[in-house]
């Protein structure tokens, strides 16, 4: 009498594994890039407005533009940012002309995906002015 | 037989299949799940820094208003800057349209919403005062706040002086407030009125002057005057914001 020799089940549990590692690959690479992007960005731009209002907490920030203290303006900024943050800084009147004339950044941008905010500034001085604050940013990828 | 393995053999091809649409169904419904979600995140995180950066605005802008008001400038600046205020505002909203509107309070002491009194018994004050609602208008949500701003710089005197004939050492005290309690002075200039034709005369080193800033608002003021008889002093004040503020009293002898 020889032995039974069954091998129908073998391809079969081969194949159901196969298709488990398929879905299992699905469910675990999807989701884990494009939230923590999203994130950041938002964690990015929310850094640079706070950076913005604590300037202009006590007046300093319209303070620095009427004084066109631009190199004390890029000094005050890097320094409330990360080092791994890149900026570029535009002055601009209410009718976006540009203000300042010089380059007000920590260098040449370190990424292509730039954020850019416009930020509000009211001067307390009697002579009274309004300056649009444009700041963009950029992060080590 | 030979169409029962056939029918076999298929099988592993159609739970490779089955399994591949799965996935897919998976990939589709979690991208439908992050685009929603990030539209919401989006919206909620900036509205707070929004309100924060507009009010940081309207309070600089009441603070320029009144400083220029209290330097000899017109009542109707303040109308005008909220004004641009607000047009520059709702100009430079991309996210969402962000509407910000402003009452003056027009209510006794205030017209206009300012309020400048500059008094004979020690005190004085140079104040301004509105309110403010903010409407944010996105395409996810709506956001709205309202609220009230108050900026204010008074000043108390007092004076006592002793007598030495002719000569007199005057002793004066100024305690400033803004909104918040104590504040600093940038500037403080001391007057006495001459009894004699009524004219003032400014205090100065030739009055022997001598200020202590005890760094808390409140500043004691010592000089000699030449007066026969009560004196008059008038303090007049910038605070650090340049907000304009006087007071005149009479000393009293000890």
């Amino acid at each position: 009498m020889r032995p039974l020799k069954n091998n129908k089940g073998q391809i079969r549990v081969i194949e159901a594994f196969f298709a488990s590692i398929l879905l299992l690959s699905v469910l675990v690479l999807l989701p884990s890039g494009t939230n923590v992007t999203d994130s950041s960005d938002q964690s990015l731009i929310s850094t640079g407005q706070h950076v913005l209002l604590a300037l202009d907490y006590n007046g300093l920030l319209s303070k620095l533009i009427e004084n066109s203290s631009w190199s004390t303006l890029r000094n005050c900024v890097q320094s409330s940012l990360p080092p791994t943050v890149w900026f570029n800084l535009t002055i601009l009147d209410e009718n976006n002309n540009p203000l300042n004339n010089v380059q007000i950044s920590s260098g040449t941008p370190i990424n292509q995906k730039i954020f850019s905010l416009d930020y509000i500034c009211a001067s307390q001085s009697p002579n009274y002015n309004i300056y649009i604050v444009r700041l963009q940013l950029s992060v080590v990828s | 037989m030979n169409s029962w393995n056939k029918k076999r053999s298929n099988h592993g091809q159609a739970l490779i299949v089955t399994s591949l649409i799965i996935a897919l169904l998976l990939i589709s419904t979690i991208f439908y799940v992050l685009e929603t979600e990030n539209d919401t995140i989006s919206l909620q995180s900036t509205s707070e820094i929004d309100f924060s950066a507009i009010k940081a605005s309207t309070k600089n802008t009441l603070i320029s208003a009144l400083a220029n008001i209290s330097n000899g400038g017109g009542r109707d600046g303040l109308m005008k800057d909220l004004k641009m205020l607000s047009n520059t505002t709702h100009a430079h909203s991309y996210d969402a349209e962000c509407d910000l509107s402003f009452t003056l309070l027009n209510s006794s002491p205030y017209q206009d919403g300012t309020w400048i009194s500059w008094g004979d018994l020690g005190f004085g004050v140079s104040s301004t005062y509105a309110s403010f609602a903010i409407n944010v208008s996105g395409s996810a949500a709506n956001y709205f706040t309202a609220y009230q701003m108050n900026i204010t710089t008074a000043l108390r005197i007092e004076g006592v002086y002793t007598s030495e004939g002719a000569e007199k050492t005057v002793n004066v005290n100024c305690t400033i407030y803004d909104e918040n309690g104590p504040a600093l002075a940038a500037k403080i200039n001391i007057f006495y009125q001459n009894q004699t034709d009524g004219s003032w005369s400014s205090v100065g080193q030739q009055n022997n002057l001598t200020i202590v800033d005890y760094g808390n608002g409140t500043y004691a003021i010592s000089f000699v005057a030449n007066s026969l008889g009560p004196v008059k002093v008038s303090a007049q004040v910038n605070d650090i914001r340049n907000i304009f503020v006087m007071a005149n009293a009479t000393c009293t002898q000890t």
